[in-house]
């Protein structure tokens, strides 16, 4: 068999052609990208209250005056109203509607945080109405930690409130 | 003078570098993220402040979507065999070993423990086309309670994360806060995504 003679002398180590790993490395990137989740979500934590079955009027209450708390109900299409009045004498005129910006239902709970009269029993009061969606609950949820009301509640809405809910928007109240 | 001629470079350039660039990268990227699961339902869950970030692991995850409709599932693709097993045995559900394999690829699960077995049999493309019932959760049957219960008790301390979308009606949330909170459950995580600034 014939030598082959490589010329000028020993042969030199040639830089090997890194194109080709190159294009594997991106394509594996490319694969890890379109298999896999990056961002982890984030959580809230939630606690509810331990479950009896009486109806919110029977429920034992505790008794918190009502210059210490705001009831916030949330209402369809993403409307809002909140009131400060006893319970039992709510009505249509009582709820003052507000949307969920930061003008809106943010400034209504500071305000009425700055006047109570007790702050450290300061409670906010959520009433979610049937009519509305899981974003409401959340963004509520989460304006209660912006505006550090530590001490919230959500219930179900009495039928004064319901009354008054549905005078204010206008539409007969649903049967039972 | 004579004119400095710059050195000319042919078409091939070195590649060394981009080569470490892209090795970079790709380490990276197996580091920081994890595998995806097999979606069953797209979610998309209400924003919030909130910077907690969901455990790695001993999370179950209640998923309603907008028809009200609840899905299971676990967080931790390598708990989801064992939580198949407990299932099978305590519910006599039959599952084999193939099914409860097949069972830790699914994000989700939206239908009833009688259905499972057929269910986690059908292949990826067939899945799709199934109308998902989702796992019912009335007063009459509390099926979805059994579910996390299971969970609980095959891992100690594990927590409840509540998925909704947005635009879920609340009385589907009223309900499951109430039926869980009838079996003693009462510590949600409820699932939000970064508020865009």
């Amino acid at each position: 068999m014939a030598e082959v003679v490589v010329k000028g002398g020993p042969k030199k180590a040639g830089k090997p052609d890194m194109t080709p790993m190159v294009d594997l490395g991106f394509l594996l990137i490319t694969f890890f990208i379109y298999t896999t989740t990056f961002s982890k979500p984030n959580i809230m934590g939630f606690a509810t209250p331990k479950k009896d079955d009486k109806p919110p009027e029977e429920q034992e209450q505790v008794d918190v005056k009502v210059s210490n708390t705001i009831t916030i109900l949330l209402g369809e299409d993403d409307r809002v109203f909140w009131y400060q009045v006893p319970l039992k004498e709510v009505t249509a005129e009582d709820l003052n509607e507000t949307d969920y910006s930061a003008d809106g239902i943010r400034k209504a709970i500071l305000t009425k945080k700055a006047g109570a009269i007790t702050p450290e029993n300061w409670t906010v009061i959520i009433k979610p109405t049937d009519d509305a969606t899981w974003k409401n609950a959340v963004d509520i949820l989460d304006e209660m930690a912006i505006t550090e009301s530590d001490k919230k509640a959500v219930v179900d809405l009495q039928k004064v409130e319901k009354e008054a809910y549905y005078t204010k928007i206008g539409k007969p109240m649903p049967e039972e | 003078m004579a004119a400095v001629k710059p050195k000319r470079h042919g078409p091939s350039m070195d590649m060394t570098a981009m080569c470490d660039v892209a090795f970079l990268l790709l380490t990276f990227f197996i580091m920081a993220s994890s595998f995806k699961s097999e979606e069953t339902v797209t979610i998309e869950t209400p924003s919030s402040i909130s910077e907690e970030l969901i455990p790695e692991t001993d999370v179950c995850m209640v998923s309603i979507d907008t028809d009200g409709k609840y899905y299971f599932g676990i967080t931790d693709a390598t708990q989801r065999d064992d939580f198949a097993k407990a299932l099978s045995d305590k519910y006599n559900l039959g599952l084999t070993n193939a099914e409860m394999v097949a069972f830790t690829s699914l994000a989700e699960v939206g239908v009833p423990m009688k259905q499972l077995k057929n269910y986690v049999n059908l292949s990826e493309a067939q899945r799709v086309k199934v109308e998902l019932e989702g796992i019912p959760l009335d007063s009459t049957d509390s099926e979805l309670v059994d579910w996390v219960k299971t969970y609980g008790e095959t891992f100690a301390g594990s927590k409840i994360a509540v998925r909704g979308d947005g635009n879920t009606p609340y009385p589907a949330l009223k309900n499951l806060f109430d039926e869980f909170g009838r079996a003693d459950l009462n510590k949600f995580q409820l699932i939000t995504k970064i508020e865009k600034q």
